[in-house]
């Protein structure tokens, strides 16, 4: 046991951390300003170029074959520069090349892991939040394509996006779960309109909904067999709860060595429950690298519901360093701009999203616990 | 970057496992069976553990990582004969550069708030002090100050009792006792701090097994006990509670493995402040734990009968040694705001 770097991956440390004197965009941390996300598609190429993004994915599809361990040296890197965090695609990767044909992978995941293409997620609608199977968006066969009719909401990026990986009903008969399909649908078309959602810390950039009233999907688009779409799902909502592919530690980080910047220039108006508050973010932070490096050690079953634990450390360091923030933002004299309220109204979306904590928490019990399902 | 475990500490996983788990206390009452407690010390004698950190012991000094694991089994399943008292000593006397001899001193004493190692007085008397994790006939090591530094002694321990963990008892040492010091042992400051530090490891790892233990307990009463004719584990309301406690459970090891293989892979401040987190975070998230666990018991969870109370008084013990979360939280605030370069120093090289 070694949590030390290798020869290979200092030597990759090093060159990273030399590379980011020159090429920190200096934006401030994703979610708090929209700033951050008008530039996220420069940042992710800028990265993929120099050859610091997609680590851990495969030559075949143009990421890099390297273990997870580079991935978070990325993250760690990128937190002790003060730089933005890498972009958080690593689910719908994850999700493409474990569900995709060979041909579908070819196709669209190297534009997805360089950045050259923006991508979306069209899971939830209006009346499918946490109980997902219940989508009404519907894809229709109509020669070699679908028809595609739904809303969808809380889609990220969706302003951006050139592409959505959507769910839709293919087979309106079958059970609940079964008769759901996920395709590959090009956002650039007529039928497909998008509407942000400001959060509220006032982010327009980050959030929206998509209208989609007679899109067209190829059928070669189509992600896996008809069915499939469940199957499809899980994997992404389970790698989307993974701290390796988002790499949230380095937002985090970010935010706790700004706040004690604030607070060191202010030291002496900090009561000590703030400084308190401040350190225990720390100690979070620090819990969910190291929780991050031990899970880098162990195989587990993606379906015990180890993810859910992950996702929900995960949410309590957001929910730590937010409290922080907060402390911050009351105190006038901490946050002239704005920035720590906004940070801590972000916090509060940690909980929701990727699976609310209640789903969380269900899973754990029924598939790490054996609990049983609650009646 | 390999953050899993040897072949060699997963085989030590499993010798440690089936001996704590073969006798440690499974009941409230089996904590006053002289002979299960018996059996367990030669089976612990027999293994070489107390021996783990002592170099004349064998040929290599265990690692951190090894204390930890050790740590933890004997909180999950409750070991109630000494170990942290004797590891403890053993790394003071291996600091001081006396080696082995356990006959010497079992234990360590500290100040009376637990923080760290007792400073008794020039004169060779003691002020008061507790000797941690004591048997009959114990005997504990403390400091007398001597120039820079200190000289190592030892003295003897009365009044053994277990006031609040019912697995490990404590003793006093009183004011004026009289010391005795050890010729040629002598330790620097940083020493003193590096005995803590092994401390807060071990103590940490076994917050991290009790815990789990606690939740253990708790997660196999909810799949049998019964009401409105289904198992409790079948309310979300209960499992949610489980559920959390999981991923307390899960963000402590992690936390706590980190510490163990930092003691020595580490330089000291580096090693000294992965400690000083794990104790924050173990410290804050350990009791929570037990209480989820004693109220997912219902009544009988507030009996003396049920072992969750074990646990959790175990847990408030171990909180308190080698300093409290509070003392190493306000430590790390008033360090991260004086210098914050040290937020970054440690990832790395």
């Amino acid at each position: 046991m070694d949590y030390r770097d290798s020869a290979d991956e200092l030597e990759f440390r090093h060159r990273l951390r030399k590379w980011l004197v020159e090429n920190n965009p200096g934006l401030p941390a994703a979610s708090t300003d929209d700033a951050y996300w008008r530039r996220a598609a420069q940042w992710h190429r800028s990265l993929y170029q120099a050859g610091f993004f997609g680590m851990r994915w495969p030559s075949s599809v143009g990421g890099f074959d390297l273990p997870d361990s580079y991935e978070l040296i990325v993250d760690e890197e990128l937190a002790a520069a003060g730089a933005p965090p890498k972009p958080g695609d690593g689910y719908l990767i994850h999700a493409l090349l474990t569900h995709g044909g060979e041909e579908l992978k070819q196709r669209f995941v190297p534009g997805l892991i360089s950045g050259q293409q923006r991508w979306c997620q069209g899971f939830s609608e209006p009346e499918a939040g946490s109980d997902l199977a219940s989508l009404r968006t519907t894809a229709v066969v109509d020669g070699d394509e679908y028809v595609i009719r739904g809303h969808k909401v809380w889609t990220s990026h969706s302003e951006d996006a050139d592409w959505c990986l959507v769910l839709a009903r293919t087979e309106p008969q079958a059970a609940k779960h079964k008769g759901i399909s996920a395709f590959i649908m090009d956002m650039h078309q007529p039928a497909v309109q998008q509407r942000p959602l400001q959060l509220m810390n006032g982010v327009a950039n980050e959030f929206g909904q998509l209208f989609i009233d007679g899109a067209r999907v190829p059928v070669d688009n189509l992600v896996g067999a008809p069915g499939d779409g469940w199957a499809i799902a899980m994997t992404t909502l389970n790698s989307e709860r993974d701290p390796r592919s988002l790499g949230f530690f380095a937002r985090y980080r970010k935010l706790v060595l700004d706040q004690v910047a604030a607070m060191s220039r202010h030291g002496g108006h900090a009561s000590r429950r703030e400084r308190e508050n401040l350190a225990w973010a720390f100690v979070q932070t620090e819990m969910l690298r190291v929780h991050v490096q031990r899970r880098m050690g162990e195989r587990h079953d993606p379906d015990l519901g180890v993810g859910s634990v992950d996702k929900l450390l995960m949410t309590w360091v957001e929910e730590a360093v937010g409290h922080a923030a907060c402390d911050l933002a009351r105190s006038g004299s901490f946050d002239g701009d704005g920035t720590w309220l906004s940070s801590y109204l972000y916090s509060r979306s940690q909980s929701v999203m990727g699976g609310t904590s209640e789903i969380q928490k269900n899973l754990i019990a029924n598939r790490l616990l054996g609990l049983g399902a609650a009646g | 970057m390999k953050t899993e475990f040897t072949a060699e500490q997963v085989e030590l996983t499993r010798v440690v496992e089936n001996l704590a788990q073969k006798l440690g206390p499974a009941s409230v009452d089996a904590l006053s069976d002289e002979r299960r407690r018996a059996a367990l010390r030669d089976g612990i004698d027999a293994v070489g553990i107390l021996d783990l950190r002592n170099d004349e012991g064998g040929p290599d000094v265990a690692s951190g990582v090894e204390l930890g694991i050790v740590s933890q089994i004997f909180g999950r399943h409750l070991v109630d004969v000494p170990f942290l008292g004797p590891v403890v000593a053993a790394e003071t006397r291996r600091l001081a550069g006396i080696g082995g001899d356990a006959a010497e001193s079992s234990t360590v004493a500290l100040d009376p708030a637990g923080r760290g190692l007792a400073v008794w007085e020039p004169d060779g008397t003691a002020s008061p002090s507790m000797a941690i994790d004591v048997d009959a006939g114990a005997t504990a090591l403390g400091l007398i100050p001597s120039g820079e530094g200190y000289q190592l002694a030892v003295a003897e321990v009365i009044d053994i009792h277990r006031p609040v963990d019912l697995t490990r008892a404590v003793g006093s040492i009183p004011a004026g006792a009289p010391v005795r010091p050890i010729v040629g042992a002598y330790l620097s400051p940083s020493d003193v701090e590096r005995v803590s530090v092994v401390g807060q490891v071990a103590v940490v790892s076994d917050l991290i097994g009790a815990m789990g233990g606690a939740h253990e307990l708790a997660t196999d009463y909810a799949k049998i006990r019964k009401q409105y004719g289904r198992t409790i584990g079948s309310f979300q309301a209960v499992q949610h509670a489980l559920a959390e406690s999981v991923a307390l459970v899960e963000g402590a090891t992690s936390i706590g493995r980190y510490a163990a293989w930092a003691l020595d892979a580490l330089e000291n401040d580096q090693s000294r402040r992965g400690a000083h987190i794990a104790k924050i975070y173990t410290a804050g998230v350990g009791r929570r734990v037990c209480e989820t666990a004693i109220q997912i018991h219902g009544g009988i969870g507030n009996t003396w009968d049920c072992l969750a109370h074990i646990y959790l008084r175990r847990v408030l013990h171990s909180t308190e040694l080698f300093g409290t979360g509070e003392v190493h939280l306000e430590k790390l605030a008033q360090e991260l705001l004086l210098d914050n370069t040290s937020l970054t120093g440690q990832v790395g090289v």
